[in-house]
Order: C-alpha cells, then structure tokens, then sequence
C-alpha cells in the first residue's frame, strides 16, 4: 500500500474504451478485444469502471466470484487457469446482485482511484478499460489517474444512427481536451449479444463469422499500433 | 469587438482558477490518503481477505462527505463554511447553493399536472426514444399541454430525436422560454445550450447538479399536464438530484425501459431498487427491442433473446406492471435521427400500436392518481398558478452567458468546452 503506483506502471499499454452513448457495445468490445488479445497470446487486464451497470462479470460468466485481498492489494478474477486474462469490476465487490449502487461523484472517483491503484495487476501486457456511457466523473477520474501513465489511447465505440454519432462525437472532443490519442472508430454489427449472455469466448465459437473478421482485425491493428510507438 | 476581448479573458481567467482549483485539489487527493481510506467507498473486509461493498449505500446530500470526512455536505447550513471547506475546489459552489430542498422548485412545477421519470439502469435501451414517443403520443390530444426535460447532461439526445436540433433557449423575467416542438409539446435539453454539436459537457457531478436544479426551477413551462423527464443511464449524480428536487413536487412515478436480454435486466433491476430505495414509484416497465420482423423475409428473430424472462419476468418480480413491448423497427431508429414522430409516420405498425397502448396505460395511471390525490386533500388540481411576465424582451440564453448574464454565483460558471482541461 505504501507505493501504490507500483501496480500500474508493471502495464505495457493501457486501453480506453470509450462511448458518449450507452448501449452501444462498448462491454462488449472491452470484452472481446480482452479475449482477442489474450488469443494473440498476450496477458490481458480487463477494469470494469462502469460502477452503476457493470456488466462485465456477465460477460464472463464471472457473476458470484468474489475478488480478494493479498498483502500487495487486490488480486483480479482471472477468467482462465494460466491467469492470462485477470478482471476486475464493481461486480464482484456487491453481495447481491440486484443491488444498485447509488453514488454520487465523489464516491465513484474514490473507487476508481482504488481501482487504479490497489489491484495487483502483476506483469500484464495490455490493460483494458470499460467506462460507462458520458463525459464524467467516472472519466475525469480515469483519466486523472491514467496521465503518468501515458495510456496508448482510446477505442471509440459506436453505432450508426446519427443520434450515437451526436454523443460519440462530444467524447470525441472529450478525448481531445484530455489530451487521449484515439486509435481508430469501429462500427460493431451485434451478433454476439447470446455468447456473452453465456459467457462464452465467441472469437473460439464463432470463428467464420464476419463480426469474429471484424473484431480481429481491430485487434491486430491494436497490436500493430502498440509495436510502432 | 472589445467586448468579446474582455469576455474572453474572463473566461480564460475562469478557467484558469478551475484548472488550477483542479490541480490543487489532485495534489492534495494523494497527501490526504483518501485512496487508502476504506470507510470512503464503504468497503470492508471480510474474514480478512475478502474484499466487498457493504450493500450500496445511499449517498444523497453528501456529495464530498467520501472524499472529506469532515464535508458538511452540500445542503447543510455550514456548507462552504465549515473547516474541511477550506481549499476544496467547489467551496464557492457549495457556499452559494441554496439550502434545504428548495421551495421554487415546487412553486415552479404546481403548473405541472403529472410528472412521469422514464428510467433504466442500462444505456442504449431506447429511453430517449420512448420519452420522445411518450410526449408525442401525449401531445396528440391537442387540449393537452405536454413538456419534456432532458437531465442527460453529458449526452442530451433530446434535441435531435423531437427534431429541434440548434435551436436556442431564451431567457425572459418569467424564466427560460424552452423550445417549442409543437404548439403543445415543450422541451429543454442541455443541448440547446452548448454551441457545437461537438462540444462535450465534461462536469462532475455538483455541476450536473446545480444545472438541473435550474432546469426544474427556471424554465418557463407555463400550464403543463404531463412533464416527461428523461434521465442518462445510472443510478448517481442526476437521478439522485431529480428525485431529490422533485420530492416535494409528487412526482406520479417512474417509468422502466429495459430490452429483454439478461445484460440489461442485471442494470435495469439495479434501477428498480434505487427507484425502492428513494421511495420512487414505479408506473410500470416497457420492454423495449422485443423481436424484430424482417421486413424482408417477414420472419421474426430476437436479436436480443430474453434468457431469463425479459421484461414480463422482471415485472412480476417487482411487483410492477409490464405496460407493453415494443418490437425492433429500424425505421423508429430513422424517425428518431430524422426528428420525426413515429407514430404519424408509420401509424399502423405494430409499434406504434405498441407505443399507443402503452402510452394509454400511463395516462390512465396518472388520472387515476390524480383523482386518489384530489379525493385525499379535496382540492382540485386544475387551478393553476399563475406565471407573470415581468419582462417580455427574451435574451439567448448559451452556456458562456451562465457567467456574464446571471452573475449569480450559484449559476454555472465555465463553458463546458472549456472546463477542466483547458489550459
């Protein structure tokens, strides 16, 4: 606890995903460019900060684990037996699934902060971020405690409708006054919404499918991107 | 030309401070140790290593009380005043809010016959749609003075979806003038306020706050029979404030928009329970994208499947009502970006039935509570009050003239493009 930077600066490369709207994927993308990434062989770290919905413990089919504590601060919920892909979420901290976590700012930013800070990441080579949709204090507060820690960017989630676009377009500007790098947008066709209602990895199940072509080459440009800086 | 110079540099000067105020306030986080102090985001530890959250407490009237222990908070009488004020950046803000819940927000809305919240946990369920719907529907009956209200601050979709996008809202002796869809449907969004499409309102959550309480207080509806408030996805800053301010304003219910996967259901039966918590009524809940019908093929999917019961599931375990299903149109996406109203333009589709019947259902709750209500207190809620106009000459209301035209401290005070993070 006494040098709590520690943790993070042990991360090869940060990833925001990013939405000034809701419901447009923007789990689902953390999720599966997680899974993505651990497929490439890469470790991976997935922080839910969504804390009023987070969904990612659902997507995982991770509901009911419980996160515990070890002398250097909290050890994620690792999804796979070789702990490739730790995650961690608001999720497994609640006792009852239904209960709504009714916070003001300050809170929040309290439990990010937190979040940042005291979970044991150990040696990850990417570490993804999932936020809740908008343009703050759940980011103001990620993005505090990212600056030393030069995050490589953010992925920029949307759908087509121009009412998605209109907020997409006010994280844009979000992004840009915090001084975040934006890597690339990607239109998602939801064909996923059953594997995560499962937990299942879809980029093993559904390896044929356009989305599966789609999220991978998202992918590799994301590691194409990390090799260049 | 001189003018806009001097504005400039006050607005720089302004940001200056927040930035500064900003800076300040993040150096001090990390000397005052509040990350390592549990107690603040009520986390304990349990048989000594497992870590979880004492089931989410309710945080209102508290806004710094986690991150300042001592934080009187906000509407206490001592705050901005209090010791632990000194050096928090939102000192001025505090100390000039009015305290108590605040009698001109209900003086505001006794012209408001029925106030309906439409709420989900989850985001991208189609709140704004069914909002927007809902006051179209509403305002059908052309003897029926409609108003909607968007609190989603940071992304205010309302302007697009009534089709009123780059509209401006004026300020009059009366209060704010909102924006006229129709001659009988009203709206106020943040996003009248901001100057580009682009500009991104990036505030915590006091300042969400102090906006709100404006938009509940100032703006003019005149004599109005349903006030439809559409909120951002959630259960923090803006949906606490809303209820908080609207407590003594009896408020007819909530109305719950869920699509019918288990995803949403996890966030939307978070939203029940705060609905429970503040003592919210629920109107009922819609299940929103139930079942697509191609309009090719004319064969039906769920593009969302309802694993776990969906909506009628989640209404039966509330105790609530379900009030309807509106099936997947990809043409009810299209009015929305188009800004018009679905159900004139494609008034036999199984959605607008949908919508219709479902809009009846909260008509007919909100009667049936007005008369419960005028049979309880024996007082007929048609006498309104009366709003004078004091000064008849509308000045354009834009985010900047928070500072130069109220001088009012408890007004917002930055340009959203320009807060924070400009330097």
């Amino acid at each position: 606890m006494d040098a709590p930077t520690d943790h993070l600066s042990t991360v090869r490369h940060v990833i925001l995903v990013l939405s000034g709207k809701g419901g447009v994927g923007k789990s689902t993308v953390a999720s599966q460019l997680a899974l993505g990434l651990k497929h490439a062989g890469k470790k991976v770290g997935l922080l839910d900060v969504d804390l009023c919905g987070p969904s990612v413990p659902k997507m995982f089919g991770l509901e009911g684990h419980d996160v515990h504590q070890c002398p250097e601060g909290w050890l994620p919920v690792y999804v796979d037996k070789e702990q490739q892909l730790g995650v961690m979420s608001i999720g497994f901290l609640i006792e009852n699934r239904d209960d709504a976590v009714v916070w003001r700012g300050p809170k929040k930013n309290a439990m990010i902060k937190q979040f940042l800070s005291d979970v044991v990441w150990r040696d990850i080579d990417y570490l993804v971020i999932d936020t809740p949709p908008g343009t703050s204090d759940e980011h103001i507060a990620v993005i505090e405690g990212l600056k030393a820690y030069n995050p490589d960017g953010a992925l920029l989630v949307t759908t087509p409708q121009g009412v998605a676009i209109g907020d997409v377009r006010r994280e844009l500007t979000f992004c840009r006054k915090t001084g975040v790098p934006i890597l690339g947008c990607i239109p998602l066709d939801p064909n996923l919404a059953a594997s995560l209602e499962e937990g299942k990895d879809f980029l093993q199940h559904y390896k044929a499918s356009p989305t599966f072509c789609a999220l991978d080459t998202v992918i590799k440009k994301l590691i194409q991107v990390d090799r260049d800086f | 030309m001189e003018r806009s110079c001097s504005r400039a540099a006050f607005v720089r000067s302004r940001c200056w401070r927040e930035f500064s105020a900003w800076r300040s306030f993040a150096c001090r986080d990390s000397t005052v140790s509040v990350i390592s102090d549990t107690s603040s985001t009520n986390l304990q530890q349990k048989n000594s290593h497992k870590v979880f959250l004492v089931a989410a407490e309710l945080d209102i009237g508290s806004a710094y009380a986690s991150v300042e222990a001592d934080c009187p908070g906000t509407e206490s009488e001592d705050a901005g005043k209090a010791s632990a004020c000194q050096g928090c950046p939102n000192q001025t803000t505090c100390s000039a809010l009015p305290k108590g819940p605040d009698p001109e927000v209900g003086k505001r809305l006794r012209s408001v016959k029925h106030k309906i919240i439409v709420l989900s946990g989850k985001g991208g369920v189609g709140k704004s749609t069914f909002t927007a719907h809902l006051a179209h529907g509403l305002a059908g009956d052309e003897n029926k003075q409609i108003a909607v209200l968007d609190v989603d601050i940071c992304g205010p979709s309302m302007p697009r979806i009534l089709g009123v996008e780059g509209e401006q809202v004026h300020n009059s002796g009366s209060g704010w003038s909102p924006v006229y869809v129709t001659d009988n449907l009203a709206v106020m969004s943040v996003g009248f306020l901001l100057s580009g499409p682009d500009d991104a309102v990036i505030w915590r959550g006091p300042k969400k706050n102090g906006l709100i309480k404006q938009f509940l207080k100032d703006v003019d509806w005149g004599e109005v029979d349903y006030l439809v408030i559409d909120t951002p996805p959630g259960t923090s800053d803006e949906h606490l404030s809303v209820v908080q301010y609207l407590s003594e304003a009896n408020v007819d219910g909530a109305v719950i928009v869920t699509t019918p996967q288990e995803i949403a259901l996890l966030d939307v039966r978070k939203e029940i329970s705060f609905c429970n918590k503040v003592g919210l009524p629920l109107i009922g809940i819609v299940e929103n994208m139930s079942g697509f019908v191609c309009p090719n093929c004319k064969t039906e999917s769920q593009i969302f499947p309802a694993t776990t019961g969906g909506g009628e599931k989640l209404a039966q375990d509330s105790g609530t009502q379900l009030l309807g299903k509106v099936p997947l149109d990809p043409r009810i996406g299209r009015c929305c970006d188009e800004g018009k109203s679905y159900l004139t333009d494609v008034p036999d589709s199984p959605a607008t039935q949908a919508f219709v019947s479902i809009i009846s259902k909260i008509e007919e709750h909100c009667e049936k509570l007005q008369k419960q209500r005028e049979s309880e207190t024996g007082e007929v809620m048609d006498t309104f009050h009366e709003c004078k106009v004091q000064n008849s000459r509308p000045k354009k209301l834009t985010m900047s003239s928070f500072v130069a035209d109220q001088g009012n401290p408890r007004s917002l005070t930055t340009q959203p493009s320009s807060s924070m993070f400009s330097e």
